[in-house]
């Protein structure tokens, strides 16, 4: 029982996993992790391991690239930077050099001698020279041009020639710098940022400057040679708050200027050198390394903030091939890792499948079960040891059978002596009486002749009646399978006792059948013969009278299950224990066979019988067959799932 | 007397000969004439970017009734005489005989009328060889109306507008170039000069450069030029302080605080800087429309520069907006001048920012009056400014006056400077005479060597 029941719940788990996969040529169907709840399996806990072994050192090493790449790309733009603010610095010294010379030019000039001269006069005529400045800027490259006296008060501006008469407030002349020095000009338009020399006219009895200067703009950043990938910006520092009009962007395309505020604001704040990675869009190529210099003017303040842009665009690229590389492999040594692992866990499992097949056939009962043994490592030696196991196993079960036979043969020749031998002495004793009558008294012996024979005859009787039980028992034939409708069956069954019950009218017959029963593999007629040797015992255990039920309903999976229950005396513990011995009966005239017959065809139909009683509650037979369509022929089959 | 005597007395006649022989006017030639702006039409009513300039010019085509000279006079030109009743209201002008258009054919009273009333709203009809206008309120003005650009006599037909005056219409390239010819048969007189080839278009720079190079021989010159070409020893032809540079802004003052920010900003222009120093000392400081020596009035006006006041008046606004002064961008020194003025507005925390375009709060401006007559220079110039037009009946200067201090009173309008127009003359052109209005006298001029 214990093992027929184990094989349903497997034939339930090994079906449910058909249906999911297909069956392999060793009759495992592939439904371990289902057989097994939520338990991985090996082949996929070798898939699991190669792809983690895998993945993280594909990881690792990419992860490593991907920093040493960082820091050697960090390492080259640095010095990059470096050299180009050096350049810058040079550009920016000749440059100032240049302004230098051109105002000191100017102050050697004509113009200014003149403009001396006029100031020196007691009435001088500023209007004569004031759009003189213009044109001597013009002449002289530059963008800024004053004439200023020795209070700074303006005479000429080139750049804002609505000036005269005001103060520059941002020279210094009581200071003049050699060298030229960066300033803030306030121009009608705004305020720029220029590189200015400032130097004395020495004409005249009246002191009188010249501040000349060139605007830093784009065409001064464009005289820089940059490198691939780098540009240079210049922030005028010309107003409190950060404004993207001061920001001198000689590169084209679109670039969100108020990005690269709180970098130029924190140079401006503290005055030291800082670096930041900008990201003007969400596409990282397009992130830039931003590294920003003070630029200081004449009295310290910054007066502007050299950028210097290093695209990442390489760098990200590379880092991007990096990891699509990396995937790559990753996903290769993956599907090596899955190649593996199959392999494997064939070469591993493989063998304990073919055990653990082997296994189960041993348990479905098959004597001949052997493992072929293909290698000679530990799993040669577990399919060695198997062998042994189950040859050992069938000579143990051949003494068993052979044992059991014999107490078979032992307990049939008991049986069959004891039955034999009772109707044997009533026989005996009567020709002993006809024979003592014969000798002494031949009236006697006509007297007892007749009832001598009637004895005679019944006795014989009870002995061939006797042997034709055995006959019939030993005769059961091998049931034949056939898709069989279990309600329907039983309704037959019914209907023949239904003449007999309804002599009895004290019996009464119900059905408790549970409607859409699947079919099930089954000899019909010898499944009918047990239930009909189940209601007679029924109807015999209700000798006043009482309700005998015939119950059908769906077994766990596709199996059924048949009940039969009487209104009788009920059965004791005892006799509940001996029911289905062979020859056991509590019937006068039974001979004990009607449930072993039971038993028999059901246990040919790998069923199983059981009984429930109580004593004075009555008792019920209950009856559970699985489906066993693998009995079925395959045309068999196919036209009961059509039907 | 000896011989060498004789000789010097032969040299020195020739010599006075000689002299005198260039002073004497020759007939023929042409002079060449650079201006920066051309005439929309030739036609006198159509609307015009420059009418100073542009009447100056079809005065050399066209004639009027009469004209105004430097002195505020009327003059005869087509009519020799005229006359009024005692309501003021009905004129009668006696046309001049003899005068021909450019066809050929005569100048009639029919004509004449029928001109007048294609511009004007006038009942004017012909009276034999007069012409009768009624006005439906008397009028003192009518004569100087009638000597304005857009009343002068045009005969129009199917082909373009014909006219009386020196010059005829040679070839006309519009926009680009103008060839006038003289007119035979001028009935005050054949001009000098074969013709004048007018070219438009050219910077003062450009101009200034053709006169130095003898490529024109007369050109217009920036106001604030002149000194230095006067300097330079050439010749330079200013007119009277006739053209106003002031500031107007998009509508009068709608509020206290307004009135009292455009006050301050009166206040704090140091006129007299920019004069000196900007305008090349050219010009008179202007605290009205019309300059003094037109009105004579223009003092009572204020114009003294007191930042202090300046000052105060701000300080009783606590926001002041952020005025968009507008400037003429082909004008250089508009730019300078702005920019000036603004700078003069942040000393007494005025904030001024300057705009190229039209539309600004305040624009610079410059105009030219297009009269001598007071009380048309003020009609014209307030239409030109964008001010309500004065209605002005009489000649009274008192009217004028009144007139002109309720224009200023809404403070749409800061006067200034007063500048001359100034234009340069070629040493070949003989007999130049600079005129107050501005005009040039073509049928005076001829071309010497």
């Amino acid at each position: 029982m214990e093992g027929a029941a184990r094989w349903q719940l497997a034939a339930d788990g090994c079906l449910v996993g058909s249906l999911a996969a297909p069956a392999r040529h060793d009759g495992h169907h592939g439904c371990d992790a289902r057989l097994h709840g939520e338990k991985l399996s090996f082949r996929r806990k070798l898939l699991l391991v190669f792809s983690a072994t895998i993945f993280v050192v594909v990881a690792a090493v990419a992860g490593i690239v991907s920093v040493l790449t960082g820091a050697a790309f960090d390492r080259l733009n640095g010095e990059r930077t470096l050299a180009l603010v050096r350049q810058f610095q040079r550009a920016f010294k000749r440059r100032g050099d240049d302004v230098v010379e051109q105002v000191e030019a100017i102050a050697a000039g004509d113009a200014a001698r003149r403009m001396g001269l006029e100031l020196s006069r007691l009435q001088p005529d500023y209007g004569t020279y004031v759009g003189e400045a213009k044109g001597i800027a013009d002449s002289q490259g530059l963008d800024f041009l004053e004439f200023v006296d020795a209070q700074g008060k303006i005479i000429a501006s080139a750049q804002s020639p609505a000036k005269f008469g005001y103060k520059d407030s941002s020279l210094n002349l009581a200071a003049v710098s050699k060298h030229a020095y960066l300033k803030e000009e306030d121009l009608p338009q705004g305020s720029a940022l220029g590189l200015f020399a400032v130097r004395p006219v020495r004409d005249g009895e009246v002191a009188l400057y010249v501040a000349g200067g060139i605007r830093l703009d784009k065409e001064f950043l464009r005289t820089l040679d940059l490198p691939a990938g780098m540009r240079t910006l210049l922030y005028q520092n010309v107003a409190p708050a950060f404004s993207a009009q001061f920001l001198i962007d000689p590169s084209e395309g679109p670039r969100v200027a108020e990005k690269i505020a709180p970098l130029i604001q924190k140079v401006v704040a503290d005055g030291n050198e800082h670096s930041e990675t900008i990201r003007w869009t969400s596409n990282r190529t397009d992130d830039e390394m931003m590294h920003a210099i003070p630029l200081p003017g004449q009295d310290g303040a910054i007066a502007g903030v050299l950028l210097v842009g290093s695209s990442r665009r390489e760098y990200v690229e590379l880092n991007r091939r990096v990891r699509d590389v990396a995937m790559l492999v990753g996903g290769i040594g993956i599907l090596f890792a899955i190649f593996m692992s199959n392999w494997a866990a064939w070469r591993v499992t493989r063998p304990v499948e073919q055990l653990a097949a082997a296994a189960r056939s041993v348990g479905r009962g098959e004597r001949e079960v052997r493992i072929d043994v293909s290698s000679h490592d530990e799993f040669g030696e577990l399919a060695d040891a198997f062998n042994r196991m189950t040859r050992e196993l069938g000579e143990q079960s051949d003494r068993l059978v052979q044992a059991e036979r014999v107490a078979a043969w032992r307990e049939l020749a008991r049986r069959l002596a004891h039955e034999l031998k009772n109707p044997l002495f009533p026989l005996q004793l009567t020709v002993e009486n006809l024979v003592r009558a014969h000798a002494h008294s031949p009236q006697l012996f006509e007297e007892m002749f007749d009832e001598g024979t009637k004895t005679l005859l019944a006795e014989i009787a009870n002995l061939k009646s006797t042997v034709t039980r055995f006959s019939e028992f030993s005769k059961m034939p091998e049931p034949h399978f056939q898709p069989v409708d279990v309600n329907n069956l039983i309704e037959q069954v019914a209907r023949v006792f239904q003449a007999q019950l309804e002599s009895r009218v004290r019996i009464e017959c119900r059905l408790e059948l549970e409607q859409g029963l699947p079919l099930i593999a089954a000899d019909s007629d010898l499944l009918h013969r047990a239930i009909s040797n189940l209601v007679l015992n029924g109807i015999d255990a209700m000798p006043t009278g009482g309700t005998i039920t015939l119950a059908s309903n769906r077994k766990n999976g596709n199996g059924v299950s048949i009940k039969v229950s009487d209104t009788g005396s009920g059965l004791s513990a005892e006799e509940r224990k001996a029911l289905f011995t062979p020859y056991y009966t509590t019937k006068q005239n039974g001979t004990g066979l009607g449930l072993a017959l039971v038993q028999s065809i059901v246990s040919d139909h790998q069923g199983k019988v059981g009984v429930h009683s109580r004593p004075g509650q009555g008792t019920t037979f209950t009856i559970e067959l699985p489906r066993n369509w693998e009995r079925l022929s395959a045309g068999q089959g196919k036209s009961a799932v059509e039907n | 007397m000896k011989p060498f005597g004789w000789q010097l007395v032969a040299a020195s006649s020739l010599s006075l000969a000689l002299a005198h022989a260039e002073m004497r006017p020759q007939y023929g030639g042409t002079a060449h004439m650079l201006l920066g702006s051309a005439p929309n039409s030739l036609d006198p009513v159509s609307p015009q970017a420059d009418p100073f300039t542009a009447g100056k010019l079809l005065h050399l085509i066209y004639d009027t009734l009469v004209s105004i000279n430097d002195s505020d006079n009327i003059q005869p030109e087509l009519a020799v005489s005229w006359e009024v009743d005692k309501d003021r209201k009905h004129w009668r002008f006696r046309l001049r005989p003899g005068v021909k258009f450019e066809d050929g054919s005569p100048l009639t009273a029919d004509l004449v009328a029928t001109s007048l009333r294609q511009v004007n709203t006038w009942s004017v009809f012909p009276e034999g060889d007069s012409i009768e206008i009624d006005l439906q309120q008397a009028d003192d003005l009518l004569p100087a109306e009638l000597s304005l650009t857009k009343n002068a006599i045009v005969k129009r037909n199917e082909s373009a507008p014909s006219g009386t005056g020196p010059f005829r219409v040679g070839k006309w390239e519009s926009g680009k170039r103008l060839v006038l010819t003289a007119n035979e048969e001028y009935w005050g007189g054949r001009p000098f000069l074969n013709s004048v080839e007018i070219e438009f278009g050219s910077s003062y720079r450009d101009q200034e450069t053709a006169l130095e190079l003898g490529r024109a021989d007369l050109v217009e010159i920036a106001t604030e030029q002149a000194r230095r070409l006067e300097t330079g020893a050439r010749h330079v032809s200013e007119s009277g302080p006739l053209e106003l540079l002031a500031l107007v802004f998009a509508h009068e003052a709608q509020s206290t605080n307004e009135s009292k920010l455009r006050q301050a900003l009166t206040l704090c222009i140091d006129r007299i800087s920019i004069r000196d120093v900007l305008l090349g000392g050219q010009g008179d400081l202007a605290a009205g429309i019309l300059p003094n020596w037109i009105t004579g009035y223009e003092f009572l006006f204020a114009t003294e520069m007191d930042v202090r006041k300046a000052q105060e008046a701000r300080g009783e606004v606590s926001q002041a907006p952020v005025w968009m002064l507008g400037y003429n961008s082909r004008d250089p020194i508009s730019k300078v001048v702005a920019e000036r003025i603004a700078l003069n507005a942040r000393d007494v925390g005025l904030r001024v920012q300057l705009a190229s375009g039209a539309n600004a709060d305040v624009q610079l401006v410059r105009i030219r009056l297009e009269s001598m007559n007071p009380g048309i220079a003020l009609k014209t110039a307030a239409v030109r400014l964008g001010l309500p037009e004065p209605k002005l009946e009489g000649v009274s200067m008192q009217q004028v006056y009144e007139a002109e201090a309720a224009l200023l009173q809404g403070q749409k309008i800061i006067p200034l400077f007063h500048v001359p127009v100034v234009y340069g003359v070629g040493g070949a052109v003989k007999g130049w005479k600079a005129r107050l209005d501005g005009s040039w006298p073509l049928t005076d001029v001829w071309l010497g060597h």
